[in-house]
């Protein structure tokens, strides 16, 4: 069911991103990629906090469904974060000339790619399952402590050409129409997250390790 | 505090530098590692003049590699002389993660008294402003040593451990490096470091060693 409203909902944003949405000043049509771009960035943010937050409920009640959720929830949470820092290299390179320049926001990702890979390396390195689960699970907390540094703090440090509108909710003059898709596109990608967690457990259904 | 927590946790510290200072093989590593990478990137970059920016860096770099190089090995040490069971029934968790943590800050405090005058001589840096520098070296060692102490035991079970504390820890430190980057530059410019680095800077560091106190027992006790 989820799986079907997730289908017709992106068709139905898809048409919209490319018929309906008018092209921004000063970007053109080149604004579409921002319904990819945001979405990605937005849900891999979520991703990262449900991470932490069944890695808590972990730590407190030993049950291991809550471990296969954070381990679940990360490595999702890398993979939609990938894709938004893929989608802004590209914006980046059709609108500042160059895919890469360690703008801070662009640091903020690679930070973040570089934390939730190394949990996954950690994931990986430890055999017993109880004792992986516990280790991650802490080393999932302490990652996230870094979050609010990371995504709220240094990219206020230095000068910036990412648009910070959107983020941080200082004013984009985004015409209705634009704000709605982009809106609703977060929900899909909200939903696509749910999905694909609910399908990674039913999948580990049964396993005892995580 | 209470005094058999703070009797303990001196206990520790002792015991720590103690065995530490004996472990005359992981002293030589560390430090010979510092002087190889420090003769590397001065030969590398011969009688260049460096941007002081890139001379920072060039630091840190330094700074980092190093300190990681003989911090990791702190609980595996006590595993292979086969002295982690009696350190677990001795001590509570706290006593130990702050006993090894003050421990790290000392040894990467001499590592760093012994690389930054040699960085001095060999990469042509002058400091404009040694108190800056002086603060942001000691917040940085706090930092280092705030995460690396738990990482290290979190490392303790895993199949590669070398490897594996490098990229454990170099994303938690990230923040840090790059603002001890940012305040090491200031501090050799001679111009005035903002103060607000620095308290960021602490504040990041106190959250790692609280998020380590608390998130410490939750591993300790089911080792």
């Amino acid at each position: 069911m989820l799986g079907a409203i997730i289908i017709i909902l992106t068709l139905v944003l898809a048409a919209a991103v490319f018929f309906v949405v008018p092209p921004a000043e000063g970007l053109g049509y080149l604004v579409r990629i921002i319904y990819f771009h945001v979405p990605m960035a937005w849900v891999s943010v979520l991703a990262f906090l449900g991470s932490a937050w069944w890695a808590v409920r972990f730590l407190r009640s030993a049950d291991m469904l809550q471990a296969r959720k954070s381990y679940l929830s990360a490595q999702w949470g890398l993979i939609f974060a990938l894709l938004a820092t893929v989608s802004g290299a590209v914006f980046a390179k059709l609108t500042w000339g160059a895919f890469w320049n360690w703008d801070p926001r662009q640091t903020t990702i690679f930070v973040l790619l570089l934390i939730y890979g190394a949990y996954l390396t950690l994931h990986a390195a430890i055999e017993e399952p109880e004792r992986r689960a516990r280790v991650c699970a802490v080393y999932a907390i302490m990652a996230f402590l870094t979050v609010p540094f990371l995504v709220f703090i240094l990219p206020r440090l230095y000068f910036s050409l990412h648009p910070s509108p959107i983020v941080n909710g200082t004013g984009l003059a985004m015409e209705p129409v634009m704000l709605i898709v982009l809106l609703a596109a977060m929900a899909d990608a909200t939903l696509m997250y749910i999905w694909l967690l609910q399908r990674g457990l039913r999948s580990g259904k049964g396993r005892e390790h995580v | 505090m209470n005094s058999s927590i703070w009797i303990a946790f001196k206990g520790m510290l002792r015991k720590e530098l103690c065995v530490g200072f004996r472990s005359r093989t992981r002293w030589v590593v560390m430090f010979m590692f510092a002087v190889t990478m420090l003769a590397c990137v001065s030969l590398a970059v011969g009688g260049m003049g460096l941007p002081v920016s890139v001379q920072a860096a060039l630091l840190w770099i330094l700074i980092f590699f190093a300190a990681l190089t003989g911090t990791g090995q702190t609980f595996t040490d006590e595993a292979q002389q086969g002295t982690f069971l009696l350190l677990r029934s001795y001590g509570q968790a706290q006593t130990v993660l702050f006993g090894k943590m003050v421990f790290m800050f000392l040894e990467l405090l001499l590592l760093t008294l012994v690389i930054v005058p040699l960085a001095c001589v060999f990469l042509n840096i002058d400091i404009a402003q040694p108190l800056p520098l002086v603060a942001v070296l000691l917040l940085g060692l706090a930092g280092i040593a705030g995460a690396g102490t738990l990482v290290a035991f979190l490392t303790l079970s895993a199949k590669v451990r070398n490897g594996l504390f490098f990229i454990l820890m170099l994303p938690l430190l990230l923040p840090v490096f790059l603002t001890a980057i940012a305040v090491t530059t200031a501090a050799l410019e001679g111009r005035f470091a903002a103060v607000s680095w620095l308290f960021g800077l602490a504040l990041y560091d106190a959250l790692l060693i609280a998020g380590s106190s608390v998130l410490f027992d939750y591993v300790w006790y089911e080792a």
